[in-house]
């Protein structure tokens, strides 16, 4: 019975082999995978029955777990073969299109964007963009005098002045030559610069924002083209300059120059042409080798040798410290003065010019009549130390001691009283430089700025161009007058004024002298080594409440009284509006 | 007897195993022979007149020869399967490959176009045509093409969505930005990059006290980051916070000594705190160092505005 039953049970486990050993094959044509796989399952299991009879048969116990274990591994080895023959073999052609589907050159893959650095590390975030600025370039803000006469612009982005006389004073802004005179000095707010914030920028660089079109601003003179035109009419072609300062804030109200050259001759149209540039370049090939030189400014930048009207310096300085006790101190005006053994002696430009100044003198008469004896002995009483002191109070320095110009918005030369200090110490070199000798050399400027503090109670005032800055109805810069120094006390500075009005009421002066306009004057003629000398002329008006101070020069103009003095007659004539 | 059956049992089912890896484990065939391979296949398919297997084989010649290096010869065979079969994505991908390798970009990105055309969620022609379009910085597309991959790669997606926001802040579009930056956060919180560009974007906008919650919190995270502590300066300059943001750009500057702009952003508040000293150190130093335009003209301007208060 029992025998009976095992039969059974093995002939059905080799049917179920068989029929899972076709299922199989069968399995392995299939294209579908799943069922693949339900039927390579079933068809194992199939296949195990006739092993597992076999097994459950086996006497040892222990061999029979043995012999499971081997038939599990071996199950398992026919699952892989059996796949692996599936795709190999017959159903490898499907497998291979759909592996083919997914294949890529392996070459430019897309780098994955995340980091591998850890958060805390990182250096930087973000995509690190940046936004390139750029700025619009305004048009060029205008430049005109105190009275709102435009005097340079820009027409059709070109660069006009309406007066090419201002050359020295305006400058120019050339693409070729760059920019000089208050084109230069005051860019800053004529091209708009200054409306841009660098903070603006860096953000708008990060952020990608919009920063606000620079804006041009328009700059307001202090010149006044009336008095400015007369005085350019008055030195005519001679070669000078004359300067007229406003005296209680150092406004220039007129700097005149001659040579002088017309700046439009060096602007280049915005689409020049080749002929425009080469026009552009004969032009300043003609001005720079123009051997009376045209590009300096002789106002400001001309130093020339004072001569007599360095007096008016010496006798403020004999006033404020004492050593002239007043106006009326006496002084005597001999013919000639021994100063010093083995050095020439100090003589008057005129014969017995004590006839006129009176013997004994007084510090009036010999201003009047500028008697150099007289200011040699002025000298040497001031001492060297006294002259140096003074001279600086007067914004004149040493060659090898150079004081800063006090005009700062256009190339300034400072005047000095002699190349090194100790020069003074020789009683016949100080006598020299107190009447208007020696090394001494100034500037119309400087003059002008030493009648202008006689006129100002003793206070040197910062002498400057631009009155007022613009844009948009907004007041950008006001010019604010600026106390240099107190460089003589009220009271010599009164006296001073005492003394220049006698020296028009009875001196050299008195030519100046001006219909209901008091006026104080120093006439000057300074020596030059070969030709004429220098002529020279400065003034004060009016001497009740001084409003305005002038200096003139004509190179080798001759006598000062002569040539310079009409000149500064006529500006001060229109500037008060009387006929001279 | 039956322990000698499973041993043969298992011998054989060893064999079957080697027969069955055979080809894998052989050594790599010539390129010679490889050639000769395809074109014997090729011979046979077009006598079969078999599209699908000759479409197969042109395909696998094709990544054979590209990876050869052999563009020319991997576009024409890319072509020959698209003649095969028009609407075949993966090979308009490869395709766009071979004409990106050698640097037909435009061809190339057509080729991507055409892939996505025919498979919208073909991740690979969506990233291959990035690089394309961000070399190219075709921004609309660049934008499109992130969203979509963001969709397409949920565990990607804060750092799309973040690639996207820059994207959208390049085309000055903030708002979408502002969104992209949103969802990049909402997706990862710790994504510090579209933290720092969302502060700048509220910086951008005028939001100073958000942009500077978003620096707060960008370098909390990353605190070595140098440009998020000069972003957080340049904010606080515009509060007119000088000296905190003083003390930002100086710690940007220790992190990364000498950058120009870090410089000048510390020179800029230098001179409004009326230093003029510090300022025009600092910009003798980022004058030693590289300026580009919007630099110099930083610098052009501090340095003007030292000039000035210094007459």
């Amino acid at each position: 019975m029992k025998s009976q039953s095992n039969t059974m049970r093995t002939t059905i486990a080799w049917l179920a082999w068989l029929i899972g050993a076709g299922l199989l094959v069968w399995g392995l044509f299939l294209p579908d995978t799943t069922l693949w796989r339900l039927i390579l399952l079933t068809g194992l299991f199939l296949l195990s029955l006739v092993p597992r009879t076999y097994i459950a048969a086996w006497p040892q116990q222990e061999q029979r777990t043995l012999l499971r274990v081997s038939l599990v591994m071996s199950l398992a080895f026919l699952a892989v073969a059996l796949q692996l023959v599936r795709g190999q073999f017959t159903y490898a052609g499907p497998i291979r299109e759909q592996v083919l589907a997914y294949i890529q050159p392996s070459a430019n893959e897309r780098p994955d964007s995340a980091t591998d650095v850890r958060l805390a590390d990182r250096e930087a975030l973000g995509s690190g963009k940046v936004w390139p600025v750029k700025l619009e370039q305004p048009i060029r803000g205008s430049i005109s005098d105190r009275s709102g006469t435009v005097l340079a612009t820009d027409q059709n982005g070109k660069r006009l002045y309406l007066n090419g006389e201002l050359a020295h004073i305006i400058g120019f802004d050339s693409r070729l030559y760059g920019k000089t005179g208050i084109e230069a000095s005051y860019d800053y707010y004529l091209s708009g610069d200054y409306s841009i914030s660098p903070s603006d920028l860096l953000r708008a660089r990060l952020l990608g924002t919009q920063i606000p079109a620079p804006q041009a601003a328009d700059l307001q003179l202090s010149l006044d083209m009336r008095i400015q035109q007369v005085a350019q009419e008055a030195l005519g072609n001679r070669r000078g300059a004359v300067v007229v300062i406003e005296v209680q804030t150092g406004a220039i109200v007129a700097m005149v120059s001659y040579p002088r050259f017309d700046a439009n001759q060096l602007i280049l149209p915005p689409d020049a042409s080749q002929a425009d540039l080469e026009a552009v370049q004969a032009a300043y090939a003609q001005i720079i080798g123009n051997s009376e030189s045209p590009l300096l400014n002789r106002a400001a930048q001309g130093r020339y040798p004072p001569g007599s009207v360095i007096k008016t310096f010496t006798a403020a300085a004999a006033l404020d410290t004492g050593v002239m006790a007043s106006p009326k101190a006496p002084i005597t005006c001999p013919n000639r003065l021994r100063v010093e053994e083995n050095t020439p002696l100090v003589r008057n430009s005129v014969e017995n010019l004590s006839a006129r100044t009176g013997n004994p003198s007084d510090l009036e008469r010999v201003f009047a009549f500028s008697c150099n004896t007289a200011f040699a002995q002025i000298g040497l009483s001031l001492g060297a130390n006294n002259l140096l002191e003074y001279a600086q109070r007067f914004g004149l320095g040493l060659v090898e001691r150079p004081l800063e110009p006090m005009l700062r918005e256009i190339t300034t030369e400072a005047g000095t009283i002699a190349n090194e200090a100790s020069f003074l110490d020789r009683p016949a070199a100080l006598a020299d430089t107190a009447y208007g000798q020696g090394q001494a050399l100034v500037t119309p400027l400087d003059m002008a700025q030493m009648v202008a503090l006689i006129g100002n109670n003793g206070v040197m005032m910062r002498p400057y161009l631009v009155e007022r800055v613009t844009a948009a109805g907004e007041i950008l810069y006001q010019a604010q007058p600026e106390a240099l120094r107190q460089s003589i006390s009220p009271q010599a500075a009164q006296a001073m004024i005492e003394v220049l009005r006698r020296s028009v009421e009875i001196g050299y002066a008195k030519d100046i002298a001006l219909p209901n306009i008091s006026v104080g004057a120093k006439t000057g003629t300074a020596e030059t080594p070969s030709g004429r000398p220098h002529a020279w002329f400065v003034a004060l008006a009016p001497l009740e409440q001084p409003r305005y101070a002038i200096a003139v020069i004509i190179e080798n103009g001759g006598e000062g009284s002569v040539s310079a003095l009409p000149v500064a007659k006529r500006v001060l004539a229109s500037a008060f509006g009387v006929t001279p | 007897m039956i322990a000698r059956s499973a041993h043969w049992a298992l011998s054989l089912l060893m064999l079957l195993l080697l027969a069955a890896c055979g080809p894998f484990a052989g050594q790599a065939a010539q390129p010679t022979t490889i050639a000769q391979g395809f074109q014997a296949a090729i011979a046979t398919s077009e006598a079969r007149n078999d599209q699908r297997s000759l479409a197969i084989i042109y395909y696998e010649r094709a990544n054979y020869a590209f990876d050869q290096g052999d563009f020319v010869t991997a576009i024409e065979d890319f072509q020959k399967v698209i003649e095969l079969e028009p609407s075949n994505s993966r090979a308009y991908n490869n395709l766009g490959l071979a004409y990106a390798a050698l640097g037909r970009d435009e061809d190339a990105i057509n080729a991507y176009n055409s892939a996505i055309e025919y498979d919208r969620d073909y991740v690979r022609a969506y990233k291959n045509r990035l690089v394309l379009l961000e070399k190219h910085k075709r921004l609309p597309e660049l934008v499109s093409s992130y969203a979509r991959l963001a969709e397409l790669e949920p565990l990607q997606a804060a750092t799309y969505h973040y690639l996207r926001g820059v994207a959208l802040r390049s085309l000055n579009d903030n708002q979408g930005a502002r969104q992209a930056f949103d969802l990049a956060l909402a997706a990862d919180p710790e994504l510090n990059d579209a933290l720092y560009e969302r502060g700048l974007l509220n910086f951008a906008e005028g939001l100073l006290a958000e942009a500077i919650w978003d620096f707060d919190h960008a370098l909390a995270l990353s605190p070595r980051a140098a440009n998020v502590y000069y972003a957080r300066a340049l904010a606080l300059q515009s509060l007119e916070r000088h000296e905190q943001a003083i003390e930002d750009f100086s710690q940007a500057l220790i992190l990364q000594p000498n950058t120009p702009s870090y410089l000048l952003g510390r020179a800029s508040s230098w001179l409004a705190l009326g230093n003029h000293s510090e300022a025009s150190a600092d910009l003798v130093r980022a004058r030693a160092g590289q300026l580009d335009q919007t630099l110099q003209l930083a610098a052009d301007a501090i340095e003007r505005a030292l000039e000035r208060t210094q007459e």
